[in-house]
């Protein structure tokens, strides 16, 4: 998805070229087109192993063209370049981390109403359970090492 | 927030694109503070004010102060 200051301002290189993703992780302009791409490799074995040619192509194919988009992209949409995993400077971090957070609320929704859902339909739920205990528990954690380092 | 980043940047002659570089961050993010589409962090902030030779208070103006 764009936004004005894709189209306002078009994309770019970030000036400042940090070296580090998510949590202090360093990634490269690189990591995250191949990762795509390695992902449309692993989909691929797997669904050959299935002997299910369409699906396999089909994942590779779909993983190609997005490392392909994130790469030829990204310098025309910052959006894209953030996809590629281009953070380089103070805002772009936190659009990343606005990114993350509403993506985890979404997850919490979508996990817990699958939870209630299974639950209530009185199907398997130690899935979905096992879900949501993981989700709880990661919160929980961060949150608690987030507050004692200030 | 208020400021007059893009006055002070064209009265020196410069593109979003040199100001960036000189700040350590985006054009996209010089263009989102010129137009009062985010709020720079405190350090930010000062190194805009000390760029071009003024204080935060001068440079970014809350509505209603």
């Amino acid at each position: 998805m764009s936004t004005d200051a894709d189209t306002e301002a078009g994309g770019g290189e970030p000036e400042q070229n940090e070296r580090k993703g998510r949590g202090g992780v360093p990634r490269g302009p690189w990591t995250v087109p191949v990762t795509a791409a390695v992902m449309g490799g692993v989909f691929l074995a797997i669904y050959l192993s299935h002997h299910d040619v369409g699906m396999a192509v089909s994942g590779l194919v779909i993983m190609i063209a997005y490392a392909a988009v994130l790469v030829f992209g990204s310098r025309r949409s910052e959006a894209v370049a953030l996809l590629r995993g281009e953070t380089g400077d103070e805002r772009r971090r936190s659009i990343e981390l606005r990114a993350s957070a509403l993506t985890l609320h979404v997850l919490t929704l979508v996990l817990v109403g699958g939870y209630l859902v299974s639950l209530i339909r009185g199907h398997e739920s130690m899935t979905w359970a096992g879900l949501c205990a993981v989700l709880g528990a990661t919160y929980l954690l961060s949150t608690i090492i987030l507050t004692r380092r200030g | 927030m208020r400021n007059d980043m893009r006055a002070l940047r064209q009265a020196k002659g410069l593109s979003q694109q040199d100001l960036g570089q000189a700040l350590g961050v985006s054009r996209q993010t010089v263009n989102a503070i010129e137009q009062s589409r985010y709020d720079p962090s405190l350090p930010l902030a000062i190194r805009i004010a000390r760029y071009f030779g003024t204080t935060v208070e001068g440079m970014f103006h809350v509505d209603g102060c």
